[in-house]
C-alpha cells in the first residue's frame, strides 16, 4: 500500500507517455526510438550497459534513499524499475518534506541507524557530515575501476561549482544530482516599454525597480526572498554581500558585521522597503515566483529553476514576456551567484555491500543518460532544468526543452554557474545550520525595521561567537 | 423468613481511627429486628461514621460488626444485604426513576419482568408510581427523596440505613415525610437505622435512640427514657427544644442552693456536694418566691411562648402552652417543681 | 414606565453589541476555513487571480488529484486514522482508570502534581525527538504504527489524565457508594454509574487526544517514513521547494479536516448532554 510513491506515479506517467509518444511519432520526431520501445523515456538499458562495470555486483541489496517531494525527484522515482532491472538492487525512495529532510538525515547519520543509504543532501551540511565522518569520501569509489567506469561516468563533466560545494579538502562527499543557480529574471516587455535593459550593477537593478514601481496599480519594481531562514533570505543576502566585497572571515572565525556586511544589508533593506511588495518580508521564492507570474513584479533575482513556475501555462500570465540575465555586479565589481544542488552522499554506517549498492545508485542517478531521461527525455510535463552536466547544458536537446522558458535562459544560468560563483559564498563550517538561522533572523529583523542593519548584525555576531565557541 | 425474624445488628467494641484522631472509641450496640433505631448526636459525634461502618463503606480499626449473628466486619457493602438512603440521595442522574429504583436488582441479575414489577410496587409504596419515566433532574426535592427511598426498599434488605434523609427538605415537607417514613417502616417491618442531629425527629420516629457524644454512645433508650432521664449533662443539654436549663448548685441536706437561694431538693444529700441542676423549660414557673430573675426576652410562637429570664449570671428559659403573662423587664421569682429536677454530678456530668 | 423602556432598549443594544462581537469572532474563525474551501475548488490560475474571484467555475480536479492522482493522500489519511485511533484508544484505556483513581485519592501535593503535568506539556517537544528516535530505532519501531502510537501515548496520557481527573472529582463520592451498596461492585460501579457521569469529559478528552494525534506533524515526519506517513506529512507533497500548489493544498487540507469536523459534530451532542446531566440540581449536589 505504501509503495504508491514509487509505483503509483509510473502508471499515469506511462499512459500519458503512450499518448504523447503516439502524437510525437505521428509528427515523425521520435519514430526510430519508439520502434524499439513503447515508452518514450525508454526502459532500454543499453546506454548503461556500455559502462564497463558489473552493474549486478550488489544484486539483492536493499537501499532506501530519502528525497524531497519535488518534480525533479519524482522523475527519478519513476525510473526506479529501470534501476532495479539494471542492478538487481531493491531501491526504495522516501519522500521527506524539505523542512525536515536535514533533521531526519542528521538523526539517521548521528545514530548510525543506516536507514537512508543516501539522501538528497544540503551542500552546506557537508562540513558537519565530514567532521563527524558520517559520510564516505567518494574518491575511492570514483577511482575503483570495478565500481566506476571513469570514461563512461565522466565525473568531471558534472558542474564544477556544484561538485566543489559537495567537497571538503578537495575530496568529493556527494555527487550532485540536480542543482540551481540564481539569475536575474525580468519582464522584457515592461523593460522594453521603458527603454530599460537587464541590470549590470546593483545600482542599475535599483534604478530599473524604481522605474517600474507603481504600487497604486499593483506593480512593484522588485522582490527578493525576505523570509528568515538558512535557506531563505540567507540564500540571497550572501550574494549581495559578495557584491559589496564582503566575506565571512577566515581562520575559523566567522565575521558577519564587517562594514561590507552593513553596507550589503543596508542596500537589501532599502531596496526592498522602497520597491518591493510589503509582504516580501514573509516571502520565500515560490511566493515571489507566484507574484511574478501574476504580472505584479518587474524583476527578481532567484533560482533559475523558478522558470518552470513563471512559465506554467496553467497559472502564469507572463509567458513569453520573460528574459534572464546574470546577477548584477556590486560596488566591488564582482558578484557571487548563489548556487544550490541536491547531491547524494553514502552513509558511512552501511556495510560494504550496501555501500557498493549505494554507489551504483549514485552513479546511475548522476550519469548523463539518467539525467537526460529525467529532463528532456522525460515523458511528463516537468522537464528538469537543473541537470548536473556541462555537456548536457550545452546540448541542443536541452536547449529545445528549455526553449519556452524565455530569452537568454540557458546562457545566463550556465554563465553564472561556470564563471560567477564561489564555493565560499556562505561560511562552510559545521556550525552552519545554527549560523544560517541566526543570520536569517538578523536579516529579517533589519528588513522589517525592528533593528538597524548594524545593530542586527552586531547582535548576530555576538550570538555566532557563542555558537562557534560552543 | 419474615422481616421481623431477620435484621438484628450488633456492634462490639467498634473503634475507628483516622490517623491519630479517634472518631469512635469502642462503640457497643445491639439493635433488635424490626426496630426503628435512631443514632442521634451533634455533628462530629460519630453517628454517621457508625452508620457508614454498618454499610461497609468504612473499615473498622478494631471491634466486630454482626448482622443476624453473622460477622460482617470486613464484608463488602454489596454483600451485607443492607440498603442506604443518602443525605444527598445519590441518585444516578443519567437513569430514569425506574432505572434508579431497579438498579440494585439489575446488579444481581434479576430478570427484567421481575424488576419491572418490583419497581412499580416500590414506587407505588412511596407515591412516585407516576414518575417512573422521568430522570432525577426532572423531580422535585421531595420526589427525589422518595425515589432514593424506593431504590432502598425495592430489594427488601434486612437493614435500612438512612443518613439524615429529611435534612434537604423544607420544613413543611419534612414533617409530612417524617410521618410517612414512620408508617412505611412499620409497614415493611424492616430494621432501620436512622442518623439525625435533629432530636425532635429522633423523638418522633425512634423506637430507641442512641445518643452520640464525642465518639461515644452516652445513652441508649426509648425517646421517653432519654427525655425523662438523661444520663448526663450533655444529653440533657442536647435533648428538648429549648434544651434543659442547667444551673450550678450546691446540694446540702434536702436543699439545693442556687445563687444563694435555697430550693427544696428531691431527696436528701448523703454528703454536701456541688451539682448541676437541670430543669426542663416546661417545668419552670413563676411564683411569689423563689429564684429572683428579670425577664430578658419574650418569644411568642402563637401556640406557645418562650420566656428568657436572667437570674444572676444564668439564663433560664421557660416554655409554656399559653401566652406569656410577663413582659420584658419585669422582675419575677422562679419556682421549679421539685419532682421535675434533674441532678448531675458537677465534675463528671453523670446523673445522680 | 420610561425607565422600563430605556432598560429594554439598553438590553437590546447590549444584545446587538454582543451579537456583533460574536459575529466578528465567528467570522475571523470561519474565514480561513471558507477561504480554503473556496480555494479547493479553484484552478491554480484562479487561486492567484487578483482581485480574488468570488465567482468562478468550480472544479473538482483538485480533489480528484489529491484523492486518486499520482500523490493520492488516501493512504496517508488511512495512516493518520490508524495512528490517531490507536493512540487515542491506548491513551483512554490507561487514562480513564488512572484519572478515576487520582480523582478519588487524596494525597499531598496533588495540585503540584497537576501543575507538573502542565509543565511537561509546555516543554518544547523538539527536545524529545532525538531520544525518541534513538529509542524507537533500538527497538526497531521506527516507521511503525505501534512506535508512533506509543510516542503519542506518552504525550497524551498525562494531559488526558489531568483533564479527566477534575471530571471524576466532580462525581459525588456518595453516588459511587450508593452503587456499591446497590451491589454493583467497583468495576460495575465505575462502568454503570461513574463513567456515564463523566462521559462529557471522556468525549472532550478523546476528541482532544485524537485531534492532537491527527494534527501532529513533527514526530510523524521524523519517526514515520514510507510505511507510516500521516496526512500532515503527506500534505507537503503539494508544498514542494519548487512551487506551492495552493489549490491542491487546500483540497488536501479540506479532506484532512473532514474527519475532524465529523467527529466534532458527532461528539458535540455528547458533550452538551454530558454538561447538562452534570448540571441538574438533583445530581447529588451538596
Amino acid at each position: 500500500m505504501r509503495n504508491n510513491e514509487t509505483k503509483g506515479p509510473a502508471k499515469p506517467a506511462r499512459r500519458r507517455v503512450i499518448k504523447q509518444g503516439a502524437a510525437l511519432s505521428a509528427a515523425g520526431l521520435l519514430g526510430p526510438v519508439l520502434s524499439s520501445s513503447v515508452f518514450a523515456q525508454g526502459d532500454d538499458l543499453a546506454p548503461y550497459k556500455a559502462a564497463r562495470i558489473n552493474w549486478r555486483q550488489a544484486e539483492g541489496q536493499e537501499i532506501t534513499v530519502a528525497v524531497i517531494p519535488a518534480s525533479y525527484f519524482e522523475n527519478l522515482i519513476s525510473l526506479q524499475p529501470q534501476f532495479e532491472a539494471l542492478t538487481g538492487i531493491k531501491l526504495r525512495f522516501e519522500k521527506v518534506p524539505p523542512g525536515q529532510i536535514r533533521q531526519k538525515a542528521v538523526l539517521d547519520l548521528s545514530s548510525k541507524t543506516g536507514t537512508y543509504a543516501s539522501h538528497a543532501s544540503d551542500p552546506m551540511y557537508y562540513p558537519l557530515y565530514v567532521a563527524n565522518k558520517w559520510v564516505e569520501p567518494l574518491d575511492t569509489y570514483l577511482n575503483d575501476a570495478s565500481l566506476t567506469d571513469k570514461a563512461w561516468f565522466q565525473f568531471d563533466d558534472i558542474i564544477k561549482a556544484w561538485r566543489d560545494a559537495n567537497s571538503m579538502n578537495s575530496k568529493p562527499y556527494g555527487v550532485p544530482y540536480d542543482g540551481e543557480v540564481t539569475v536575474q529574471v525580468y519582464r522584457k516587455d515592461l523593460y522594453a516599454a521603458k527603454g530599460l535593459k537587464a541590470a549590470a550593477t546593483l545600482d542599475e537593478l535599483v534604478a530599473n525597480a524604481k522605474a517600474l514601481n507603481d504600487p497604486a496599480n499593483r506593480m512593484y519594481g522588485i522582490a527578493l526572498r525576505g523570509f528568515a531562514g538558512a535557506g531563505q533570505n540567507m540564500y540571497i543576502y550572501p550574494s549581495i554581500l559578495k557584491g559589496f566585497g564582503g566575506n565571512w572571515g577566515s581562520g575559523g572565525k566567522v565575521v558577519v558585521n564587517s562594514p561590507q556586511h552593513v553596507a550589503a544589508l543596508t542596500w537589501y533593506v532599502d531596496t526592498l522597503t522602497a520597491y518591493a511588495p510589503p509582504a516580501v518580508r514573509n516571502w520565500n521564492w515560490p511566493d515571489i515566483a507566484d507574484a511574478f507570474s501574476q504580472g505584479t513584479l518587474g524583476t527578481y533575482v532567484d533560482a533559475h529553476s523558478s522558470a518552470a513556475v513563471i512559465n506554467n501555462p496553467e497559472k502564469s500570465k507572463v509567458v513569453g514576456k520573460i528574459a534572464y540575465a546574470t546577477w548584477p555586479k556590486g560596488p566591488a565589481g564582482q558578484c557571487a551567484t548563489s548556487i544550490w544542488n541536491w547531491g547524494f552522499p553514502i552513509n558511512a554506517a552501511l556495510n560494504d555491500k550496501q555501500k557498493k549498492a549505494t554507489w551504483l545508485f549514485i552513479q546511475w542517478a548522476a550519469c548523463a543518460e539518467t539525467q537526460a531521461r529525467t529532463s528532456w527525455k522525460f515523458a511528463g510535463p516537468a522537464k528538469r532544468s537543473g541537470i548536473n552536466r556541462v555537456s548536457l547544458w550545452k546540448s541542443p536537446d536541452f536547449a529545445a526543452a528549455m526553449k519556452g522558458m524565455g530569452d537568454n535562459f540557458i546562457p545566463a544560468a550556465l554563465d553564472s554557474l561556470e564563471h560567477d560563483t564561489d564555493v565560499d559564498w556562505r561560511p562552510r563550517v559545521p556550525q552552519w545550520p545554527a549560523i544560517g538561522d541566526t543570520m536569517g533572523t538578523a536579516v529579517q529583523a533589519a528588513l522589517v525595521g525592528q533593528k538597524k542593519p548594524k545593530e542586527a548584525l552586531d547582535e548576530a555576531q555576538a550570538r555566532i561567537d557563542q555558537i562557534m565557541k560552543g | 423468613m419474615t422481616a421481623a425474624a431477620r435484621g438484628s445488628v450488633r456492634l462490639e467494641g467498634v473503634v475507628k481511627r483516622h490517623g491519630t484522631t479517634t472518631v469512635l472509641h469502642g462503640v457497643d450496640l445491639a439493635i433488635e429486628p424490626g426496630e426503628f433505631f435512631v443514632l442521634l448526636g451533634p455533628s462530629g459525634s460519630g453517628k454517621t461514621t457508625t452508620l457508614r461502618i454498618l454499610a461497609g463503606l468504612e473499615d473498622v480499626s478494631a471491634g466486630r460488626v454482626l448482622m443476624d449473628g453473622e460477622e460482617v466486619t470486613h464484608a463488602e457493602p454489596g454483600e451485607r444485604d443492607v440498603a442506604m438512603v443518602f443525605q444527598s440521595y445519590a441518585l444516578y442522574p443519567h437513569m430514569t426513576v425506574a432505572g434508579n429504583v431497579g438498579f440494585p436488582l439489575k446488579m444481581v441479575g434479576t430478570d427484567a419482568a421481575t424488576i419491572e414489577r418490583a419497581v412499580q410496587e416500590a414506587a407505588a409504596k412511596v407515591g412516585i408510581g407516576h414518575l417512573l419515566a422521568r430522570t432525577p433532574g426532572q423531580l422535585s426535592g421531595g420526589q427525589q427523596q422518595r425515589c432514593a427511598l424506593a431504590r432502598a426498599i425495592v430489594r427488601q434488605p434486612r437493614l435500612f440505613l438512612l443518613d439524615e434523609p429529611l435534612s434537604n427538605l423544607d420544613a413543611k415537607l419534612r414533617l409530612e415525610t417524617r410521618l410517612e417514613l414512620h408508617a412505611l417502616q412499620r409497614a415493611l417491618g424492616a430494621t432501620t437505622v436512622y442518623v439525625t442531629h435533629d432530636q425532635e425527629e429522633a423523638m418522633t420516629l425512634a423506637d430507641r435512640i442512641a445518643v452520640f457524644m464525642d465518639g461515644r454512645i452516652v445513652q441508649v433508650g426509648t425517646p421517653r427514657d432519654v427525655y425523662a432521664r438523661p444520663q448526663s449533662v450533655a444529653v440533657a443539654g442536647f435533648i428538648g427544644t429549648p434544651p434543659m436549663n442547667l444551673l450550678p448548685a450546691r446540694w446540702e441536706g434536702d436543699a439545693l442552693v442556687v445563687d444563694g437561694q435555697r430550693l427544696p431538693a428531691p431527696s436528701r444529700a448523703p454528703v454536701p456536694r456541688d451539682v448541676t441542676l437541670g430543669i426542663r423549660p416546661g417545668h419552670v414557673t413563676t411564683a411569689t418566691q423563689g429564684v429572683a430573675a428579670h425577664v430578658e426576652r419574650v418569644e411568642d410562637l402563637g401556640d406557645a411562648s418562650i420566656v428568657t429570664f436572667v437570674a444572676g449570671e444564668h439564663r433560664i428559659k421557660q416554655k409554656s402552652e399559653r401566652a406569656a403573662t410577663v413582659r420584658e423587664g419585669d422582675t419575677v421569682a422562679l419556682a421549679f417543681a421539685t419532682d421535675s429536677l434533674h441532678l448531675f454530678d458537677r465534675a463528671t456530668g453523670a446523673r445522680l | 414606565m420610561r425607565t422600563a423602556t430605556t432598560a429594554a432598549a439598553r438590553r437590546r443594544t447590549r444584545n446587538l453589541v454582543l451579537a456583533a462581537i460574536a459575529g466578528v469572532g465567528v467570522a475571523v474563525w470561519v474565514f480561513p476555513v471558507l477561504w480554503g474551501l473556496l480555494t479547493s475548488f479553484k484552478t491554480e490560475r484562479d487561486v492567484l487571480a487578483y482581485p480574488p474571484a468570488v465567482f468562478f467555475t468550480p472544479t473538482l480536479a483538485n480533489y480528484r488529484e489529491v484523492l486518486f492522482g499520482a500523490s493520492s493522500i488516501l493512504p496517508n489519511l488511512w495512516s493518520s486514522f490508524v495512528v490517531a485511533t490507536a493512540a487515542t484508544a491506548l491513551t483512554m484505556l490507561f487514562a480513564i482508570p488512572a484519572a478515576y483513581a487520582l480523582g478519588r485519592l487524596r494525597y499531598p501535593y496533588k495540585r503540584a502534581s497537576g501543575f507538573y503535568v502542565l509543565v511537561t506539556q509546555m516543554l518544547p517537544p523538539v527536545g524529545l525527538i532525538i531520544p525518541y528516535y534513538l529509542v524507537l530505532q533500538k527497538i526497531g519501531a521506527l516507521d511503525t504504527y505501534v512506535g508512533l502510537a506509543v510516542i503519542y501515548l506518552t504525550f497524551a496520557l498525562p494531559f488526558a489524565i489531568w483533564l479527566m481527573v477534575s471530571y471524576f472529582e466532580d462525581v459525588p463520592l456518595e453516588m459511587e457508594e450508593a452503587a456499591l451498596l446497590d451491589r454493583a461492585g467497583r468495576m460495575r460501579a465505575l462502568w454503570h454509574v461513574i463513567l456515564p457521569q463523566v462521559r462529557g469529559g471522556i468525549a472532550v478528552t478523546t476528541i482532544f487526544v485524537f485531534l492532537n494525534a491527527w494534527n501532529e506533524f513533527l514526530f510523524a515526519v521524523v519517526l514515520g517514513g514510507n510505511r507510516v506517513r500521516t496526512v500532515t506529512v503527506a500534505m507537503f507533497n503539494f508544498i514542494s521547494v519548487e512551487q506551492t500548489q495552493w489549490a491542491k493544498v487546500a483540497a488536501g487540507a479540506m479532506l484532512a479536516m473532514l474527519p475532524v469536523i465529523l467527529i466534532g459534530i458527532f461528539a458535540q451532542r455528547h458533550i452538551v448532554k454530558g454538561l447538562t446531566v452534570g448540571a441538574v440540581k438533583g445530581g447529588g449536589r451538596r
